[in-house]
């Protein structure tokens, strides 16, 4: 009866770990998902953002 | 006994894979700078390419009149180097400034743009000194990214300066910056040799020193502790500048060098902080080791695959910081999404029952020292073989 507990109690305890793990994975991906995004944005970052011109502070303004 | 086949066989795919990804991410990334160029002179007629780094700015279309040089400077940033368009005109003044290349956080880059940085730089002259806050404004929270744009148009200005025969004076060497980190690290490698050492009587009590100073002087004082954008920063070949970065090449070196010599992790057990702060957490809570056997196998290749992933990541990218997605920050500087903050209090709840379940089931550097570990039992076994094999003379 006593060995059956611990058996139990360690199969309990191995679905805790599993649900735990995929929980915190599925958090930490999410946040890596939006991270992504962000890096995807780096690409459309609109001309004259990235730059500054002495005569030109608009520098967009001019390009065609 | 030695590592499963199956270990030998997805390493070696993993290795492959990575190094496919970084040949097409190379190829990808070769983009053609001129409309970058474009954006720092948009006034002048048009613009020559002289060689990859140098182009020449014309004011007519019969290019009588020069209009400015422009030249790409590069400067280490936090995540690898910022490459910037820089135009000097012939007097050796700045006249613009555009950002080519940067492999900084979204978030401190968006932070530096919106600043008055870029055009606090436009007017500077080739031979100023271009020091935050002196010479140019700084810009609060992001002191890495915006010390990074300032050097890079330094070098761009003066690469373009050398193009129109303007005279220039050397610049000083980068002053060796050597602190507390680099000595704390030192002393907690050390401790970490003695304390590995079998007849040393107190390694528990040398281990619990090495990991409280981990935790406040590499945790919550300088939050540097290994991360894996380390890792892709060297699959990348960021070799930063070492005057300026001794702490991460003490930290990958000597990581490397122990588990060379001597096949011992140094860092994860004896000075990464937030191991650290899962011990104390586990003493609070009294945890204790639990290894699920029946997702044993799972358990670790759902980590491994993690880890993979967000190298490839980090390497198509060819930015180390887009994929790491530890939680050290979120602990060490309070920063971070809610999404981070809930995975920590999760890992931290957590860490009262189970020992350090960041590290055993979640943390990338784990599947990282796993990989050193087989490539260095391979390569010992093909060479006792090897020697072995080879007849006596």
């Amino acid at each position: 009866m006593a060995e059956s507990d611990t058996q139990n109690s360690g199969r309990l305890t191995d679905w805790i770990i599993l649900i735990f793990v995929l929980v915190v994975m599925g958090l930490l991906i999410a946040d890596l998902g939006s991270n992504l995004e962000g890096e995807l944005d780096r690409g459309n970052r609109p001309a004259g953002t990235t730059s500054a011109n002495a005569e030109y502070p608009d520098s967009s303004a001019h390009l065609p | 006994m030695g590592p499963p086949r199956s270990d030998r066989f997805f390493a070696l795919a993993a290795l492959i894979l990575i190094a496919v990804v970084w040949i097409v991410s190379a190829l990808r990334t070769q983009a053609d700078l001129m409309p970058v160029v474009g954006q720092t002179v948009p006034e002048a007629d048009h613009i020559d390419k002289l060689d990859s780094d140098l182009y020449t700015a014309w004011a007519d279309a019969a290019e009588s009149e020069f209009f400015a040089r422009i030249a790409i400077g590069s400067a280490d940033g936090y995540g690898g180097p910022l490459r910037a368009a820089v135009a000097v005109d012939p007097i050796g003044t700045v006249v613009g400034i555009a950002i080519a290349d940067d492999k900084e956080t979204s978030a401190w880059m968006e932070r530096v743009l919106g600043s008055d940085l870029l055009s606090s730089l436009t007017g500077k002259r080739y031979d100023d000194d271009f020091i935050l806050g002196r010479d140019v404004d700084g810009v609060t929270g992001a002191t890495y990214t915006a010390h990074a744009l300032a050097s890079a148009t330094a070098a761009g200005s003066r690469k373009a300066a050398v193009a129109f025969d303007l005279p220039i004076k050397e610049p000083d060497p980068p002053r060796i910056v050597f602190g507390v980190p680099e000595i704390v690290l030192i002393l907690l490698f050390a401790i970490g040799f003695v304390g590995h050492q079998s007849r040393f009587p107190y390694t528990k009590q040398a281990r619990w020193v090495s990991m409280i100073t981990g935790l406040i002087v590499l945790g919550f004082l300088y939050n540097s502790p290994v991360t894996l954008a380390y890792i892709t920063k060297l699959v990348l070949g960021y070799w930063p500048q070492w005057q300026t970065n001794l702490y991460w090449y003490f930290l990958i070196g000597g990581i490397l060098f122990v588990f060379t010599v001597d096949n011992k992790n140094p860092y994860c057990q004896w000075c990464c902080p937030f191991g650290a702060a899962q011990d104390c957490m586990g003493a609070i809570g009294g945890a204790k080791s639990r290894s699920p056997i029946r997702f044993r196998r799972l358990l670790i290749w759902m980590q491994r695959l993690l880890t993979l992933t967000a190298i490839l990541l980090g390497v198509w990218f060819r930015n180390p910081g887009v994929a790491s997605y530890e939680l050290f920050g979120t602990l060490f500087e309070l920063l971070g999404s809610s999404v981070q903050f809930a995975a920590l209090g999760l890992v931290l709840v957590a860490a009262l029952f189970i020992k350090r379940p960041w590290c055993n089931y979640l943390c990338p550097i784990r599947p990282v020292t796993d990989l050193i570990r087989l490539t260095r039992q391979t390569v010992k076994e093909r060479w006792q073989k090897a020697t072995l094999k080879t007849p006596a003379v």
